[in-house]
């Protein structure tokens, strides 16, 4: 009988482990972010660029590109994008659909293990630019998340639209978004993406890791882990 | 010819043209012309306006639905009689016209004469739709799911398909324009090597192109046909700066949006923009099930629909806007029960969500709020008319549409638009729609059904020594059920089901549904026996089964009795990881239910999210014939195309195993363990499947108290000790799908299994006779595949096999189980499973109808082919000599095990055909005929000879008449037993008529009364045989014959 259970739990382990991966990006540990609209702490530190076309023809830097970095505190998660964007238009898309306009997101998650499904921890994040009168009066919330995400805006955005885009810095705390806390050396999973829409509705869709056309699937994201600057 | 002769040849032909030309004015379709032309116009100033006959026409309209409570996806209104289809228009029809619809949303199987019916009676116009195979095709006799718009011969075929709807339906009154596709750029999945070498940004884009250049070539062709307007049904806005390059002169853009109340100027701008075509909405609304309340909630999706309709209002002509749309085709007219569970629950309006919308009025969290089964505007109920058509209600939405509709959008000018939509009274509106009652209140969380049945049976025979000799013998049975469904919580369901009987049909020809042993007829209990051997005692009244469901997010638990709340019964795990079908499907249905169990009957825990594969099945009887006992399974996808699933099986009680042998054997607690890998390999031409399976079973040997329990007799002579290695089995499975001309697929699998290591058999399936039967003692391999040719599938299949441990062949006679070479409580003893063997098959499969497959288990209800048919021939080319059953105790009243026969099952060559053929040749009208023959080897009666068997069935399916003939040669007896001991009846036959009310069901009939003959012949058959099939006689009986006079009513 032991024999027989050695040889189940044997079985198991083999074909239930899983491989380590390596750290494709790392979430900067920066304990004192504000967000205010001036960018200059973020100044240095490695982005992360979405120069893989999901859809819309292929990379073309000059239409539309976003380069990427996220930070923690270890109880908040601070993002900052600059995107490249020769056409930015005001998004005025119901927060269900604003992927349709320009936007960003940013994929996020402390769950463990490969999934096919969100699970507490991974989040779907929007960004979307309503005014460019007002720094502050933009939205950012939870799109999707493993209960399913909701459209109220949650955190602080100041984002800046200028002629060659817009710069955006964001926050949000961990506990909104179903992570605890994050310390250094800690892993996660993220991913990048860039929504352009030049003239109608979204005519590019920009990502940092993933080739794949969307936005539940965890296992597609990138790997990460918490570092020192 | 003489002058008489041409006379008369000239009279006949004057006549008959004549009739020919009073039929063609009479018809109201043939060789018409349309009556009225359809343009549509832009005016520079005001934008697009629709006009028919110069004059304006809003498209106030709705997607029509028809399809009953109880019906699903594949009902198809315009196959029934033309009185019932005349009277469903006339059903629907007022309705419509009074709501002030001018325009339906129809699918292109409609005939263009109803199309004129409902315009001329009731003036409503027909928007014919062709769907482009937006929910797959069949190319060069292979059904492709995601059709593939890039494929030549696809696109030549959906092209003529294109030009014949055209064609059949250009010159019929009623039709206002054609619409193609359904969101088919939803649907764009198809994989090919010309796409894949794109970068990734254009692969969707590039399909896109494919699929749109069709829609292209196809209004082209369309206009070469026809002056009526052309259109496309797109998803939402996507893709369209490609539409306006590949698909310009298409007239309408047609676009099903779900965006919520508004869809914002941007989206009209955006269209026009990029293609200045006029908008049509081909779906949008609202559903009335409120996802928050778990109620339905009219109200919101009046709301919903005012919001909308005065967004279309003000972006219509001559509004100041973009002025592009012309109308709307609200989605839908009334509710469908079959959405949730698309064949299952059909009589049940379920209220779970199916996707998410956090746009609309009941956006929860993340939970999905739209309501499939509740888009309706209108409600149906499962009450009918004296036709059997379910009833209309309409909701609060009927009457908001009305409400809108008296003033075209045509006749209301921009400034205007904010007032007239302030003053549709929406709760007025839910007020004429009928006040809840308590009555709808308390339905909200509790559910009623039931049954009744009665029947009466003569029996009789020619018993010559019997004490009922001569005599007619009656009988008769009363059974009510009453089931209750309660849903106190959103996320809890209980049911319960009640039975009560009264009476106790005897059963003359023993049938599946164990036997009366006594009955006391001023006592209110029977005992009988059942399948298992066992007696049981009956009381009148009795929980029948019982289950409930408790879902949260992170775990699902079910309980079963007998039932489950979705299911009446349990599925096996054979697509979640169960390669040795560790667990058996158990369903309480006709002819597979063995009543007298209570089977499924347990609790099952199901994890969801991160624990997602999770599942634990604990109870005293989770299957047909389990012993108390647990069922683990984690099945996971663990990357891209690799699955992992891990199964363990632990029974708490040893399997009391009844004998007629002087030593009762007990087998110990079942132990099974299986672990299964499987990846699909990813080549574009192929679809590729590695299967491999471990298998640990048998190891309750190892541990046996005595020597002798864990030992078993060698063909050689020697006794032998099971050890590990014997409880080892493994199975390698290869797959793989050729995606050539003509399409085919192969398979095979090599299955080793220890002395002792069984998992279990699996049910034959796709009309085969060969399958993997479970069993521990072999090296064995399947091996087959499927070839398409046009609406044919030819199936072959070989299977080979040798055990590891043979038959004992030779030894003492066989005169008791004591002297027997290899006892049954012997763990290598298989009933005749330890023989080697080599057979081949093929089945031959003719069904041009894809939607209904012809071997699923419920094809005689659900097939709809003018004609379908299947032909299988199983040829057994060596089967070598197998240990025999031991002889059973035969008597009128019990059976048991009884002595050894003598000598071994022979080698034979054996062979078995049967044929199935299913017609609807005529509207309600089906038969369904069977036929099987073959020779038949019993592993129980080793010397005798195989023998040739013939049956056949044929059913008939008349309106609402149900006529079943069957009649079998030399065929066994109803009992598995039968077959093995070699139980035959020289003739057996049935016959009955019945007549059904309601839904006509040959697979679960509910509502039916009617008479059944049944009878038996045995003069000829072996003193064994008139035994055995005499259960309620005397086995000197020639012939026995029962007549059974029943009503069945359910509700």
């Amino acid at each position: 009988m032991k024999k027989s259970y050695i040889s189940f739990l044997i079985m198991f382990l083999i074909c239930g482990s899983y491989s380590v991966f390596a750290v494709d990006n790392e979430v900067y540990w920066l304990p004192d972010v504000q967000i205010d609209g001036e960018f200059d702490e973020w100044d240095g530190l490695d982005v992360s660029v979405t120069n893989i076309a999901v859809y819309g023809g292929t990379h073309d830097p000059k239409d539309a590109e976003g380069s990427f970095i996220l930070a923690t505190d270890g109880e908040n998660l601070f993002i900052y994008a600059d995107v490249r964007d020769d056409s930015v238009r005001l998004n005025t898309f119901h927060n269900s659909l604003a992927w349709k306009g320009d936007s960003i997101e940013i994929f996020f998650g402390t769950a463990r293990g490969f999934r096919e499904d969100y699970a507490e921890g991974d989040v779907q994040l929007r960004i979307v630019p309503r005014s460019d009168t007002d720094i502050f009066a933009q939205d950012l919330y939870v799109s999707y998340d493993y209960a399913g995400g909701d459209t109220v805006p949650l955190g602080e955005v100041a984002m800046q639209i200028h002629r060659r885009g817009y710069t955006v810095e964001a926050v949000i705390p961990l506990e909104d978004i179903g992570s605890k806390s994050l310390s250094v050396g800690q892993r996660t999973r993220c991913e990048f993406q860039v929504n352009d829409a030049d003239m109608l509705e979204r005519d590019r869709l920009l990502r940092w890791s993933s080739e794949e056309d969307d936005y539940y699937t965890p296992k597609n994201w990138g790997r990460c882990r918490v570092a020192n600057p | 010819m003489s002058r008489i002769h041409s006379h008369r040849y000239a009279r006949a032909a004057w006549r008959v043209a004549t009739c020919v030309a009073l039929l063609v004015c009479l018809s109201p379709v043939a060789f018409a012309v349309l009556p009225y032309s359809v343009e549509l116009n832009k005016d520079a100033e005001n934008g697009w306006e629709l006009l028919v006959d110069g004059e304006q026409l809003p498209v106030n309209g709705v997607v029509w639905s028809f399809t009953p409570i109880g019906d699903d996806f594949i009902y198809n209104l315009w196959n029934e009689e033309d009185r019932f289809i005349r009277r469903m228009i006339d059903t629907d029809g007022p309705l419509l016209q009074a709501m002030g619809v001018r325009a339906v949303r129809v699918f292109t199987q409609i005939p263009p004469k109803w199309i004129t019916y409902l315009y001329r009676r009731y003036g409503i116009y027909t928007i014919v739709n062709d769907l482009m195979g937006r929910y797959g095709v069949s190319v060069n006799g292979r059904w492709y799911p995601n059709t593939d718009y890039s494929m030549p011969e696809t696109r030549e075929l959906l092209l003529a398909q294109a030009r014949e709807t055209v064609e059949k339906f250009k010159d019929t009154p009623g039709v206002l324009f054609f619409i193609f596709g359904n969101e088919n750029n939803y649907g764009l999945q198809w994989k090919s090597d010309a796409i894949e070498d794109l970068p990734v940004g254009e692969r969707q884009q590039e399909r896109a192109r494919f699929l749109y250049s069709l829609f292209g070539e196809v209004t082209a062709a369309s206009k070469e046909i026809t002056d009526l307007p052309i259109g496309i049904v797109n998803g939402d806005t996507q893709y369209l700066t490609i539409i306006a390059e590949e698909a310009s002169n298409i007239d309408i853009f047609g676009l099903n949006v779900y965006r919520g109340p508004r869809n914002e100027p941007i989206m009209f701008q955006s269209v026009a923009t990029a293609l200045d075509k006029p908008i049509l909405y081909t779906e949008f609304g609202s559903d009335a099930f409120n996802a928050t309340t778990q109620l339905e909630d009219q109200y919101n999706q009046a709301r919903f629909l005012r919001s909308q309709w005065k967004e279309i209002y003000e972006q219509s002509y001559g509004k100041g806007n973009s002025q592009n749309i012309i109308g709307g085709l609200i989605f839908q007219w009334m509710d469908e029960w079959w959405k949730y569970g698309l064949q299952d629950d059909l009589f049940i309006h379920n209220t779970e969500g199916t996707w998410r919308q956090p746009a609309y009025y009941d956006s929860i969290g993340g939970e999905n709020n739209m309501n499939e089964e509740w888009w309706g505007i209108v409600a149906q109920s499962p009450k009918t008319d004296k036709h059997g058509i379910n009833l209309r209600v309409p909701r609060a939405a009927y009457y908001t549409m009305q409400d809108i509709w008296e003033t075209s959008l045509y006749d209301i000018e921009g400034g205007q638009i904010d007032q007239y939509f302030a003053v549709v009274d929406i709760e007025g509106d839910v007020a004429r729609s009928g006040e809840r009652t308590l009555g709808d209140k308390i339905a909200d969380y509790v559910k009623i059904n039931g049954s009744l049945a009665v029947a009466g049976r003569g029996h009789f025979s020619d018993a010559i020594a019997s004490e009922q000799s001569g005599a007619i013998n009656f009988s008769h049975e009363e059974e009510a059920t009453f089931e209750i469904t309660v849903t106190p919580l959103h996320n809890l369901t209980l049911q319960t089901t009640f039975r009560a009987q009264a009476g106790f049909l005897d059963d003359a020809l023993y049938d599946s549904y164990g036997y009366l042993i006594t009955r006391e007829d001023d006592s209110s209990e029977f005992s009988y026996i059942a399948n298992d051997n066992t007696s049981y005692s009956r009381t009148p009244i009795e929980i029948y089964s019982a289950a409930f469901q408790y879902e949260t997010d992170f775990i699902d638990i079910n309980g079963y009795f007998h039932d489950g709340i979705d299911l009446p019964g349990h599925p096996d795990y054979y697509l979640q990881g169960d390669f040795f079908y560790l667990y058996p499907e158990t369903f309480d249905r006709e002819g597979i239910d063995l009543g007298l169990q209570k089977a499924p009957f347990g609790v099952e825990f199901e994890t969801k999210g991160i624990a997602e594969g999770l599942t634990l099945f604990v109870g005293p009887e989770i299957f047909w014939g389990a012993e108390p006992a647990l069922y683990f399974k984690f099945y996971r996808e663990l990357f891209d195309g690799f699955y992992l699933g891990l199964i363990h099986y632990e029974a708490f009680q040893e399997e009391q195993f009844n004998s007629g042998l002087a030593v009762t054997p007990n087998r110990f607690p079942e132990r099974k363990s299986s672990v299964y890998v499987q990846y699909d390999v990813p080549i574009d031409f192929v679809d590729l499947h590695i299967g491999l399976g471990g298998l640990i079973a048998g190891t309750e040997y190892l541990t046996a108290a005595t020597l002798e329990e864990s030992q078993y007799r060698s063909a050689d002579g020697t006794t032998k000790t099971i050890g590990f290695a014997d409880t080892l089995g493994g199975k390698v499975r290869l797959e793989a799908l050729f995606n050539l001309t003509p399409v085919f697929n192969i398979y095979a699998e090599y299955i080793y299994a220890g002395v002792v290591a069984s998992g279990r058999g699996f049910l034959p399936r796709g009309g085969s006779q060969i399958t993997d039967g479970g069993a521990s003692n072999r090296h064995e391999v399947i091996a087959g595949g499927n070839i398409w040719i046009g609406d044919l599938v030819i199936s072959p299949k070989i299977r080979w096999r040798t055990p590891l441990e043979p038959a004992i062949v030779s030894g003492p006679n066989r005169s008791n189980g004591e002297n027997s070479p290899r006892p049954v409580i012997d763990p290598v003893y298989v009933h005749g499973g330890n023989r080697e063997i080599l057979q081949g098959e093929i089945v031959l499969t003719y069904d041009f109808t894809g939607a209904t497959w012809f071997h699923e288990w419920n094809n005689d209800d659900r097939e709809d082919a003018v004609f379908a048919a299947s032909l299988g021939l199983l040829y057994t080319f060596y089967q070598g000599p197998t240990d025999p059953l031991p002889e059973l105790f035969l008597d009128s009243n019990f059976f048991g095990y009884g002595t050894w026969p003598a000598g071994h099952t022979r080698e034979e060559n054996l062979w078995s055909l049967q044929a199935r053929v299913v017609s609807n040749f005529a509207p309600r009208s089906k038969i369904i005929a069977t036929f099987q023959m073959g020779s038949d080897q019993n592993i129980g009666r080793p010397d005798t000879t195989p023998e040739m068997r013939y049956s056949g069935t044929v059913e008939f399916e008349l309106h609402d008449f149900e006529i079943g003939l069957g009649l079998s040669h030399n065929a066994f007896g109803p009992e598995d037993w039968h077959f093995n001991q070699n139980i035959r009846a020289p003739w057996q036959w049935n016959a009955l008529l019945a007549y059904h009310f309601g839904v006509l069901s040959l697979v679960e009939a509910k509502n039916r009364i009617g008479v059944e003959f049944r009878g038996r012949y045995l003069e000829g058959g072996t003193s064994e045989s008139r035994t055995a099939l005499n259960t309620l006689g005397s086995a000197t009986d020639l012939y026995r014959m029962e007549v059974t006079l029943f009503y069945e009513l359910s509700f």
